[in-house]
């Protein structure tokens, strides 16, 4: 069963006609305590977790009719191993200088690092059984990573994006999928940034040059599409 | 004993991290440099201009220059680097020594054999500049963090598709700290590799 187009920027998306449930996944990235939640790094670096709890809500609605259309649903997670052993120096450096160090202790336990508080992901829209979770060493969701792999196994060519934070780990993950040749939608109202002219900007880089990483739409088109709106 | 040197002016933080600035494990990657990228760009010719000045000082102080060759992305709507199947023909000039990596997309590693060219040089630090700051340079400089490469954005060789949204995306990698690494221009670069002992 396919459903139709979805009333998108700068094109009607996917560009191949109509949304297929059995080759789209929709990949919900990083909503963990630490990227919006109190006592997480983004929390602990001092921005205003408005800003990347804002797609919350809506990504709860999308996570619903995506389940009831029996779509793939993958989450993802940055964290790294208890030991660190995954974490770049450089990378460890510049999040201690900012006072958010990496495995610090922290009010949400261990910045950034697997199996603490913090690196789980928000009950809002939490996995349930059978969805894919990768875990993730970076801001991308492809290195370092078997997303590729599953996604190929499982036929899937088309992903719907949501999560934070816009400019970071979701257009790293975006920008990755489409050079492997996925096409790619975001959903504007399911992410945010730490910063919003930032996430403004991050949605206009996806749109230029007549969509060179995908198209964007709110997530009320995607529903509608879906018969859930 | 290890000599620290930083670029000076670099923000949010001296670059590089640790103050080994070692020319020999340093590149210059030039992303975008095609006809696809130059017709888009705004001041793209300055941007050029600036690096190739850069490009003679990092080949003459030791470290390697690399020049990115953009490939269309596989079967999408194909908006870009569309035009058939390539982002179009090289617009700088390769010397001696430089390399050039194709790659399928807008990052230099999609598809490519760039990790290998630059692990197998013993290169791990990266300035980065080109025609794209929004596309090619943004999309290589978020996967050369992801690989542990201590990557600094030439601010003033980085030519913007619009420059609202490529200011933006500037201040996105100052972000906590330093997101992908942090910004310089090419003349404090090319000040502190002509320092280097």
């Amino acid at each position: 069963m396919t459903f139709g187009t979805v009333d998108a920027e700068p094109y009607p998306w996917p560009y191949d006609g109509s949304v297929d449930p059995a080759r789209t996944a929709l990949v919900c990235i990083d909503w963990q305590v630490d990227f919006c939640g109190p006592g997480g790094y983004v929390d602990t670096m001092g921005y205003d977790l408005k800003l990347t709890r804002a797609g919350l809500e809506p990504t709860a609605a999308v996570l619903a009719a995506c389940r009831a259309v029996a779509m793939t649903v993958i989450h993802t997670r940055e964290g790294h191993r208890p030991d660190l052993s995954d974490c770049p120096p450089n990378k460890l450096w510049r999040s201690k200088r900012i006072g958010a160090g990496i495995g610090d202790a922290g009010p949400c336990g261990r910045i950034l690092t697997r199996g603490e508080p913090g690196w789980e992901i928000v009950p809002e829209v939490a996995p349930i059984e059978g969805e894919l979770i990768i875990d993730k060493p970076g801001k991308g969701s492809f290195y370092a990573t078997d997303l590729d792999l599953l996604l190929r196994t499982r036929g899937i060519t088309h992903l719907i994006f949501t999560g934070i934070t816009t400019d970071v780990c979701v257009h790293t993950t975006m920008r990755d999928a489409n050079d492997r040749g996925y096409e790619c939608l975001l959903l504007e109202d399911c992410t945010g940034a730490t910063d919003y002219d930032n996430y403004l900007a991050a949605l206009s880089m996806v749109k230029m040059q007549g969509g060179v990483f995908g198209a964007v739409a709110p997530s009320s088109a995607l529903l509608r599409v879906l018969g859930a709106g | 004993m290890v000599n620290r040197t930083h670029v000076p002016g670099t923000r949010p933080y001296p670059w590089p991290y640790d103050g080994i600035l070692d020319p020999r494990r340093l590149a210059l990657v030039v992303a975008g440099g095609q006809t696809w990228f130059a017709a888009r760009t705004l001041d793209a010719e300055e941007a050029l201009s600036r690096l190739r000045t850069t490009a003679k000082v990092v080949r003459d102080a030791g470290g390697v220059v690399v020049v990115l060759h953009h490939a269309c992305p596989g079967p999408g709507p194909g908006p870009g680097p569309g035009e058939g199947e390539r982002g179009g023909d090289l617009v700088i000039t390769i010397a001696a020594g430089d390399v050039v990596v194709d790659c399928v997309g807008m990052s230099g590693f999609s598809g490519s054999s760039l990790d290998g060219e630059l692990r197998g040089r013993g290169i791990d630090r990266l300035a980065v500049g080109g025609l794209g700051l929004e596309t090619a340079v943004y999309s290589t400089l978020g996967a050369a963090n992801d690989r542990g490469y201590e990557c600094l954005a030439l601010v003033d060789a980085c030519a913007f598709h619009d420059a609202d949204v490529g200011s933006r995306a500037l201040a996105s990698i100052t972000m906590s700290g330093g997101i992908f690494g942090a910004l310089g221009t090419t003349t404090d670069l090319c000040d502190a590799l002509l320092e280097e002992p």
